[in-house]
């Protein structure tokens, strides 16, 4: 057996020992607890509100696009903090940096105004 | 470390080129999008990045960004390579009729992209680096397959690359973290010493690692057990984007390979940081669970059975757009070939099958896109009696299909030869049997359409609208100049010159 493979028998126990008791808690709670059902018990939740329309509905895609657009910038903006938390440490090359950094708000600033451009951001075209 | 990383910065000028083209092609897009004002604007930033790339090329080999990526000769071949098959797609794309309107300024600023992507592959160094210059290089490519959003076989083909392509990246990224996890470096040269100073050889989860790494690097390639994507997503996808598919990502899929190869695999020696040809020996031992295989062995293996998938599949096939894409997956064998051996000798021959396989597949794509957009579809049929409507679409054809099978006098051939003269010189001949045996087989289809063309009578007649573009004299002239190198090899001129020149691109930088 690989030495490597030997070290890791305790996470392989563990993992193997997690699924034990999350599969058999589930099991135990099936066999053993007892059942009552009532009518508002396996209605919808809601809020507390009597549910109204289907659980189907259907959603505009232009939700899907708004929220795409959203998690670019939001990952373009992540980006940005590595370079604020290293700030002390960039002495000699904070400027360079500062000036890639300007480059990528360039970049950021074309996007935004890509969709503008193509109307991505208009609900009603 | 500012100097370094200044200094870094220079060695990338052309990918910082093809970046900022990208970008220009798509914001001056919205105003002006005429096809004549986009492709000259592509072309010219093709033609800045080339010229930046000779800047370059004057420059010492060396590690850029703290290893990340390498700059040398074999990177500089692939990024030439990658440039100059792009510059070609663009030029296929404005020539066919599949993409225009709006989108067409959307699509060449993704070709650029794409080609940014394309020679990062080509000069990576690090795990990190090569993830995420695969992963532009994809996520741009299901971008492209679908690029005809109102054609359901576009979105089809899009939904399965995507499916497959994500399946297949994160299967390569958990193998990334097992290498990691087990050398403690993720630049390959680090991999390479760590492999070299394991003493009982290195241990099973290394080369799970390694296993899984290659399936994403195959997938890229299309080899055997990750070629299924291939025919579905060359069949919807538009043609151009096919054709494009067919040659750029396979070509720099291939130089990934190679180099994790030779840099991280393999035991050689170096002569002033460079590891050049002779000098090195792919002999590493893969070892899995007690049962011990030869690397290059176990690619010889995955190199038959991607032939034989290719190959056999192709002879069933009626549609020439998905025979084409078997043939390329056959293709990604033979090329393979080069890589068994375990000798950095016959790497040489890769690169120079590399350059034949653009020109002809090019070709033979190039006459299939005219017959579609001609006809209506690109299956047998419409290729019935082509001689009599349009000979020299169908005389370059065959030229190309024979160059495909490696017939003599094309430069088919010339690659072939190269390839199992590799092959024979280290004894392998059951391996030079098969693969002889594949291209036979080979034959069979690509003569299938050949016949077609010239023994049959005219089924399809030419659409309402399109002789015009059947016609059109410069698509004739762009046929015949890729017809021409395949003929100019096959007979030997200017032969010497290009297997020198790839001869002398063989040399990787591994450091001091």
């Amino acid at each position: 057996m690989d030495p490597v493979l030997l070290k890791l028998i305790p996470l392989f126990a563990m993992i193997g020992f997690t699924m034990i008791v999350a599969i058999g808690a589930t099991l135990i709670g099936r066999f053993l607890g007892p059942r009552k059902y009532s009518k508002s018990k396996m209605s919808t939740y809601e809020c507390g509100i009597p549910p109204t329309g289907g659980a189907r509905d259907r959603i505009s895609v232009k939700y899907y696009l708004v929220a795409i657009l959203f998690l670019l910038f939001d990952l373009e903006v992540a980006y940005l903090l590595p370079v604020a938390l290293a700030w002390d440490q960039l002495s000699t090359v904070g400027p360079i940096i500062l000036g890639f950094m300007g480059f990528f708000f360039l970049f950021f600033l074309l996007s935004l105004f890509y969709e503008f451009k193509i109307k991505a951001l208009e609900w009603e075209r | 470390m500012t100097e370094e990383f200044l200094k870094s910065l220079h060695h990338i000028v052309p990918q910082i080129i093809l970046f900022i083209g990208s970008l220009t092609v798509m914001m001056l897009g919205l105003w002006k999008s005429s096809k004549v004002f986009i492709t000259s604007l592509a072309t010219l930033f093709f033609v800045l990045a080339i010229g930046a790339q000779c800047y370059v090329s004057e420059m010492n080999p060396g590690f850029l960004f703290k290893n990340i990526l390498v700059d040398d000769n074999f990177g500089r071949f692939f990024t030439y390579f990658v440039i100059i098959v792009m510059m070609m797609s663009v030029w296929v794309s404005h020539l066919s009729q599949s993409i225009k309107g709006k989108t067409y300024s959307d699509y060449i600023s993704m070709l650029l992209a794409l080609t940014t992507g394309l020679s990062f592959m080509a000069i990576s160094n690090h795990l990190l680096m090569i993830y995420l210059s695969i992963e532009t290089v994809s996520i741009l490519s299901y971008c492209l397959a679908g690029i005809k959003k109102d054609h359901s076989k576009s979105n089809e083909s899009a939904l399965k690359y995507v499916v497959y392509g994500s399946m297949a990246s994160g299967l390569m990224v958990y193998g990334m973290s097992l290498l990691y996890g087990m050398t403690g470096a993720l630049d390959l040269n680090s991999i390479g010493t760590f492999l070299g100073s394991a003493q009982e050889g290195a241990p099973t989860l290394f080369w799970i690692g390694v296993l899984l790494t290659f399936v994403g690097f195959g997938y890229k390639i299309a080899i055997a057990p990750m070629h299924m994507w291939t025919p579905d997503v060359y069949e919807g996808a538009p043609t151009p984007v096919a054709t494009m598919f067919s040659v750029a990502p396979k070509a720099a899929g291939f130089a990934l390979l190679i180099r994790a190869c030779v840099v991280a695999l393999a035991k050689g020696e170096t002569e002033g940081g460079l590891l050049t040809m002779g000098y090195a020996h792919l002999n590493t031992e893969l070892a899995l669970f007690g049962s011990q295989i030869l690397w290059p062995e176990f690619l010889m293996y995955i190199s038959m059975l991607t032939m034989f998938m290719g190959n056999l599949a192709a002879l069933l096939q009626k549609s020439v757009k998905r025979m084409l894409a078997y043939s390329a997956i056959a293709h990604a064998g033979y090329i393979l070939m080069g890589l068994c051996t375990g000798d950095l000798k016959s790497i040489s021959a890769i690169l120079f099958y590399l350059i034949v396989y653009a020109v002809m597949n090019f070709g033979a794509f190039w006459v299939t896109i005219k017959v579609e957009e001609a006809k209506g579809d690109e299956s047998l049929n419409s290729f019935k009696g082509l001689i009599f409507q349009k000979p020299i679409y169908a005389i370059c054809m065959t030229i190309f299909l024979c160059s495909l099978i490696g017939l003599p006098p094309f430069a088919g051939f010339m690659g072939k030869y190269q390839l199992f003269i590799a092959v024979l010189s280290k004894k392998m001949y059951l391996f030079a049997l098969v693969a002889g045996i594949n291209s036979v087989i080979s034959l069979y289809y690509y003569i299938k359409v050949v016949r077609v063309m010239f023994m049959d009578q005219p089924e399809v007649e030419v659409l309402k609208g399109q002789e015009k573009a059947f016609n059109c004299p410069v698509s004739k002239f762009a046929v015949v100049l890729l017809a021409i190198p395949n003929i100019l090899w096959g007979i030997g001129i200017y032969l010497d010159e290009v297997v020198l020149m790839s001869k002398k691109m063989v040399s990787f930088f591994v450091g001091i």
